[in-house]
């Protein structure tokens, strides 16, 4: 009954290998989360760090409102469901149940009622006087929540529960965990690495591939919109046919056309809005993803039908699966690029060879890039891609016109802009229609016209009405033309090299009325000559994560960004290049050390000048095995 | 054709099972005809040595068990290796379950170098390091049982082997489930662990219990100087036939006295021998 | 070589193959075992400086609580409120200083000579009589000594422990951490520290009683401790390597003994009996096994109780009742010449080579029940669909045991092989009490017999011989020819390097 908090954990190994990298989640109560993915993808890593069988590298690790990093896992007030089950063999079905409780001393009637309140609910009261090996895995399995739930635990950690049982019983005790977590109200984590249990169980799955986490959303938005070929091709049975192919842009059509095949269809452009234009010159290389269930055998041709030469199929039963190829060449075996596999659920007779029509839900297309395999058309688009003109100081882009600030001033040219979408600001003077507002993991994503032509932003909140003003917020765009940036975005995060360091100090000290030195102990951060006082939560932060020896030793890296630095008497040297001036706001371009520094600023300055960062709101990253720390 | 391929197979297979069961009896009989041998000369009635060549005795007599128990100490020796016996088992059984368990699942930074170090000394000639031990023992006064005992439990560490493979068997998830459940590591151990070691338990008893009855190299040196009083059996029935003048005259007691140590000792070998055979099979494969 | 013409191979010529490039990588394998030293030196250097440098850390950042710990040990732990282990460690400190200045220096400063004056007679005025004082008895000397130096090497490492601990208390203490309480102390040895609970007492037994008397006999190597110098009445001395010299060069010594000989004799003999001993008992046992579980063959349980009974009874009683049996009058030679069949004794334990012979088939009588045990357990654990697909493909109860049942054998068995053969080379029980070692060497001044090992040798050279100083040299000799056969085999064997945690 709470919620668990994991800020960027790591799991790094003595020999260096990262288990787990930067996993970032805040788990709500009463939630059902799914980790999933391949083995030694770091799902169970995951959980045993939760559990507290294996130590946390670095990262803050919270259950309710404690951190519990380095708490025993006794102390957690969580439980655990092993996959082989884990019974003590020596004693009986009661006495595993109460062992728990038995080390917690409770008052015996209370055992005898609990143990036998949570036999009743798992059906295992019959059992209670028998040892593990005289029954089946799936009593053993029960026996094995009984023993988690009888101690109200705060959090349900189950590790693959279901793997070593049999598929009919694997179906039955998927349904009976899910009651469970209806009955007993608690957050349940749950690992495995099968994709429907994943699906069928979670309210929330996490996504793992090599101790990265891939995606973390809904099993609905999983299936709807996967952010990667991985995902994509994970979720979902029969497994998404890929095929490589290029995309062009005519007119307000787009044309995909897949390799090593005939086939091509055409879509209509609104569906690629989000698609960065690069991908629609018909050069780039994309996957196009497309379920089985997304593609059906069409009576008639269309525009949105291919030509498949059937090679096998299998029969299921209540649907078919027809294995084909789209290279008319192909024999539709192997995972190549041309198989395509069908689901069918009507009853035809085919044979290998026999060419058929495939019509193909153009709704449902996937596309991802095929060097970094994230998908084509993210559900928030990182920018909007817009054509655009310089001329005279004034930036023109879908029929609109704008100053350019001083900053981001150049010559008169033509190229592209790249607008993030968060870089539009609601206070400006360009009107724009709203078309939709999409309410997508805690932001909110606006579909908007300007002069007819689609942008995207990211508000906050919601706009009811039909029309906005926009504006731009000029730091965060880029203009590339020749293939070069004219206009780049200012960065976000300053870097500086840093040191844990103690110091001593000689304070004069009030006490009983009377002035007393006293020699006090100082922790903090070194930035070259300067020393930061570090705050008493973010001293023990840096301790829990790094011991109190290496945490004086370490390499370390403040991050933080142009709001965080305000120019003052003393702090950090630095000598100021350029002002930017970008017309709401002005920063300053400093040189620091080797580094280059961006600071908010007020006026105009010019010359050296220190730099005070607010150390609420830096992150201290460790350089060696680059983990943050805070 | 095809039937008679089969009834010749059958024949062969049948043939070769005899030779088999020949070679079998064979082995037992070669196996067993010394033992057998012992107790039919410690019944040996007349005064013969080993070179009267023959092996039933002319009269049969229990005379030799009587002088056994009268006219030497054997008794008293007995005593002391069976006491030396009870209570080394008791600390070498101790000592081998918490070095194997703490090498097994406990964690610490001197785990290896521990294991390599007894591996080493495990190379030194045990018996050399004897001569420091008998005047360290000797400076005790200790050159008696209790130096025994501390001789043989001392050194029980480098017993581990056989039982840390054991528990290296046991799922680690029981330990994992236990101490989430809220179990020390020391709770572990007595709660879940030792219950389901109980097979290698009793092979260390087992062995440990035996070793001493069957030792001469140590415990001759410990006792062998001192007074009779002090002797296990293998010191004592080895002086009765270390002397070329005494070795006739007490050979039938010899034997007498074999029987009376082998009898128990098998016994209860025979009852536990499941335990030993899974023992020796599972740590030796184990390596 | 590629793997495919080593696949092509003939059996004989893959035995062959690996046969010669084992050799040809043993040298090289020596080479890297040594060049690997430096390597550990500097970082055994590095971890020596480490303390150095966390001393001189102490020195400096610690406060005064701190640095009066240098002195008074557990001081900053008790000013900083953790009074059980402050409390400890100046109970310790205080104990170290009591046991120097009241018995562990005494012996120490007398390390050098290990003592001048023995047993004088001495006139006693109150008695009227010459009484034997003794003075200085060189081995307890040199045991004492031995043992303050292992006091003083735990001294120095509880005091560097309790630096940094003091150290590491004072570095909580600034940083706001929580000190450990006592309590959490104490209970952390049921958990985190319960390592150190469970191994203390087993590590003391193996300090006191074995390595601490491996030092002292290693120790005693360099003495001249023998016949001439009893340790009370006349102090043995330093003598450097004068016993290697007189074991490895030669000589006879002077009181007309000879060693180098005999030991290399008897090394030879060692490793012969060894190897003939591991290996009869090894393939005698497979052989037994595979008979008597052989399907169709009934009583499987009461051949093996018969067998493994013979286990159950004291070896001394089975051994000296065989070298009785075996004796020229024994009842075996007696009974023959009864019947007529032979006219004069068979020297079966007083003929140099006859002797040989008749240990290792007693040996065989002895061992073959343990080795039948250990490859009953294999060989029921070897998967029956490996037989099955062997049988599909056509194969024989005799192709089947070569190709399925003895590789499987050997490999699993490998590490048991070379216990047994380690086992071997110091295997007292079976030659002493089977021949003594007897016949004599035919050496002059010799003290080792025909059938002796290192081992026995080392026996009768301590007990019967007092050549204590010889003794311990062969014990060292005895420990190197093992620890070199055993490097040699462990790093042959793959099933060991497997192993999870090995080495």
């Amino acid at each position: 009954m709470a919620n668990v908090s994991l800020k960027h954990i790591y799991k790094v190994y003595p020999n260096g290998t990262k288990a787990v990298n930067d996993f970032n989640m805040e788990i709500q109560d009463k939630e059902f989360i799914v980790f999933v993915g391949p083995s030694g993808c770091g799902k169970s890593t995951t959980l045993r760090m939760i559990a507290g069988l294996e130590d946390i590298s670095a990262g803050e690790l919270k259950i309710g409102d404690l951190i519990v990093n380095d708490m025993e896992p006794k102390d957690r007030d969580i439980a655990m469901v092993f996959q082989n089950y884990a019974l003590y063999p020596h004693m009986t079905v009661y006495e595993n149940i109460a062992f728990g409780l038995r080390l917690r001393k409770l008052p015996k009637d209370e055992i005898h009622n609990k143990v036998l309140e949570a036999a009743e609910i798992l059906g295992i009261t019959e059992y209670l006087n028998k040892k593990p090996k005289e029954m089946s895995g799936g009593q053993r399995q029960r026996v094995a929540l009984g023993r988690a739930i009888v101690r109200e635990p705060k959090v349900m950690l189950l590790d693959e529960p279901l793997s070593n049982l049999d598929a009919k019983l694997r179906t039955q005790m998927r349904a009976e965990i899910s009651k469970l977590h209806a009955k007993l109200q608690t957050t349940f984590i749950y690992v495995t690495h099968d994709q429907v249990e994943a699906m069928t169980m979670g309210t929330r799955i996490v996504v793992m591939k090599n101790g990265f986490v891939q995606q973390i959303d809904t099993p609905k938005n999983l299936y709807n919109y996967p952010a990667n070929k991985f995902v994509a091709g994970f979720i979902g049975t029969p497994q998404m046919n890929f095929f490589e192919g290029t995309l062009l842009k005519k007119g307000d059509n787009v044309v995909i056309k897949f390799d090593n095949s005939e086939a091509e269809i055409t879509v209509p452009y609104s569906m690629l809005y989000k698609a960065k234009p690069a991908y629609l010159d018909g050069n780039a290389k994309v996957y196009i993803g497309l379920r089985p269930e997304d593609a059906t055998i069409a009576a008639d041709g269309g525009n949105a039908v291919i030509k498949v030469k059937v090679s096998h199929k299998e029969e299921l039963g209540s649907e078919t699966l027809i294995y084909g190829d789209i290279n008319l060449e192909g024999d539709g075996y192997g995972e190549g690029s041309t198989r395509i596999i069908i689901k069918d659920t009507g009853d035809r007779e085919l044979n290998g060879g026999d060419i058929i029509d495939v019509a193909l839900n153009l709704n449902r297309v996937h596309l991802f890039d095929k060097e970094t395999e994230q998908s084509v058309l993210p559900r928030i688009p990182e920018y909007n891609y817009l054509d655009c003109e310089v001329k005279g100081g004034k930036l023109k882009f879908l029929g609109a016109e704008l100053d350019l600030p001083e900053a981001a001033k150049c010559g008169d040219l033509k190229g592209e802009l790249l607008l993030p979408t968060d870089a539009i600001t609601f206070n400006g003077n360009l009107k724009a229609e709203v078309v939709s507002c999409e309410k997508i993991g805690g932001v909110n994503l606006l579909a908007l016209t300007l002069n007819g032509k689609r942008l995207y932003a990211v508000s906050p909140e919601c706009v009811e009405a039909k029309t906005v003003n926009i504006g731009v917020d000029f730091k965060k765009i880029t203009v590339i033309s020749g293939g070069e940036k004219v206009i780049a975005p200012m960065p976000e995060v300053n870097e500086f090299a840093c040191k844990f360091v103690k110091k001593k100090a000689v304070e004069e000290v009030e006490e009983n009325g009377k002035t007393k030195k006293k020699k006090v102990i100082r922790f903090g951060f070194a930035v070259g000559d300067n020393f930061f006082e570090a705050s008493e939560e973010n001293s023990q932060k840096i301790f829990a994560a790094l011991g109190i020896k290496k945490a004086f030793t370490a390499g370390l890296k403040m991050e933080c960004g142009a709001y965080d630095l305000t120019v003052s008497d003393e702090g950090i040297a630095a000598s100021v290049i350029e002002t930017l001036d970008y017309g709401v706001e002005k920063f300053l371009k400093c040189k620091v050390g080797e580094g280059t520094v961006y600071v908010k600023c007020d006026g105009e300055i010019k010359g050296d000048i220190h730099l005070l960062p607010d150390f609420e709101k830096v992150g201290i990253v460790e350089t060696e095995r680059d983990i943050k720390i805070i | 054709m095809e039937k008679q391929k089969y009834a010749s197979k059958k024949g062969r297979e049948r043939l070769s099972l005899a030779v088999i069961y020949t070679i079998l009896i064979l082995i037992s009989l070669v196996w067993l005809i010394p033992f057998f041998l012992i107790v039919i000369l410690s019944l040996r009635g007349e005064a013969a040595g080993m070179s009267a060549g023959y092996i039933f005795p002319k009269e049969w007599s229990f005379k030799n068990y009587i002088t056994l128990f009268t006219e030497t100490q054997f008794l008293r020796w007995y005593g002391n290796t069976l006491l030396v016996s009870l209570v080394v088992t008791i600390f070498q059984t101790i000592i081998v379950l918490m070095t194997s368990y703490a090498l097994s699942r406990l964690r610490f930074k001197m785990r290896k170098p521990l294991m390599n170090l007894m591996l080493i000394l495990g190379m030194f000639p045990g018996f050399l390091s004897m001569t420091a031990v008998y005047f360290i023992l000797d400076s005790m006064h200790f050159t008696n049982v209790i130096g025994l005992i501390l001789v043989y439990s001392a050194s029980s560490a480098m017993q581990y082997y056989i039982c840390k493979g054991f528990f290296d068997t046991i799922p680690k998830s029981l330990d994992e489930a236990a101490r989430i459940d809220g179990a020390s590591r020391h709770t572990v151990f007595f709660k879940i662990i030792l219950p389901l070691a109980k097979p290698i338990i009793i092979y260390t008893i087992l062995t440990a219990f035996i070793a001493p009855w069957g030792e001469y190299m140590f415990s001759s040196l410990i006792v062998g100087t001192g007074s009779m009083d002090n002797y296990t059996v293998a010191v004592g029935m080895w002086k009765w036939l270390e002397n070329p003048q005494l070795r006739t005259a007490y050979f039938p007691v010899f034997c007498a006295a074999a029987v009376i140590v082998s009898i128990p000792i098998t016994a209860l070998f025979i009852w536990l021998q499941r335990y030993y055979v899974e023992g020796v099979t599972g740590g030796s494969v184990k390596g | 070589m590629v793997d495919l013409e080593y696949l092509k191979m003939s059996p004989w010529g893959k035995f062959w193959f690996n046969f010669k490039s084992f050799f040809k990588r043993l040298p090289s394998s020596f080479v890297a075992f040594f060049k690997a030293i430096p390597k550990k030196l500097y970082k055994l250097w590095l971890a020596f400086a480490g303390i150095f440098i966390n001393i001189g850390k102490a020195a400096k950042d610690g406060d005064w609580k701190t640095r009066t710990s240098f002195g008074i040990m557990g001081f900053g732990l008790l000013a900083r409120k953790q009074y059980l282990k402050g409390i400890l460690y100046l109970v310790f400190e205080i104990l170290f200083v009591l046991y120097m200045v009241f018995f562990g220096w005494k012996y120490l400063a007398q390390m050098g000579t290990l003592g001048v004056m023995g047993q004088v007679e001495e006139w006693d005025p109150a008695l009227g009589a010459y009484v034997t004082k003794v003075y200085d008895n060189s081995l307890l000397i040199l045991l004492y000594s031995l043992l303050t130096i292992f006091i003083m090497v735990a001294f120095v490492y509880m005091w560097y422990q309790n630096v940094k601990g003091n150290l590491l208390s004072q570095q909580f203490t600034e940083a706001h951490l929580a000190l450990p309480t006592s309590k959490d102390d104490i209970k952390s040895y049921a958990n985190e520290n319960y390592h150190k609970t469970l191994l203390s007492i087993p590590l003391l037994g193996l300090v006191i009683f074995t390595i601490l008397p491996t030092f002292f006999m290693i120790f005693i190597a360099f003495t001249n401790y023998g016949p001439g110098h009893s340790p009370t009445v006349n102090p043995f001395h330093w003598s450097g390597f004068d016993n290697f010299s007189s074991v490895i060069v030669g000589g006879i010594s002077a009181d007309g003994k000879e060693f180098a000989i005999t030991f290399r004799e008897i090394l030879l003999w060692t490793i012969i009996w060894a190897f003939f001993a591991t290996f009869t008992n090894y393939v005698l046992g497979m052989v037994v096994a595979i008979l008597i579980n052989k399907k169709g063959v009934k009583f499987k349980k009461l051949w093996r109780t018969i067998l493994v009974m013979t286990i159950a009874i004291p070896q001394f009683v089975s051994l000296m009742f065989m070298s009785q049996l075996l004796a020229d009058q024994g009842l075996i030679n007696s009974l023959l010449m009864n019947w007529g069949w032979i006219s004069k004794p068979i020297p079966f334990l007083t003929d140099g080579t006859v002797a040989r012979i008749t240990v290792i088939i007693v040996n065989v009588w002895v061992g073959i029940p343990y080795s039948m045990l250990i490859c009953t357990g294999i060989l029921m654990n070897i998967p029956a669909d490996l037989y099955e697909s062997a049988r599909i493909d056509g194969a024989g109860p005799v192709k089947a045991y070569m190709k399925i049942t003895l590789p499987y054998m050997l490999h699993v068995t490998t590490p048991y092989l070379i216990t047994q053969f380690i086992g071997n080379l110091n295997n007292f029980n079976i030659i002493f009490l089977l021949t003594g070692g007897n016949p004599p060497l035919d050496v002059s001044g010799s003290t080792g017999g025909q059938t002796d090992l290192l081992i026995t040798w080392l026996y009768k050279l301590t007990v019967s011989d007092g050549q204590y100083a010889v003794a311990s040299v062969i014990g060292i000799f005895t420990f190197i020819v093992v620890a070199v056969l055993s490097l040699v085999l462990y790093n042959r064997s793959k099933s060991v390097k497997n192993e999870e945690e090995f080495m």
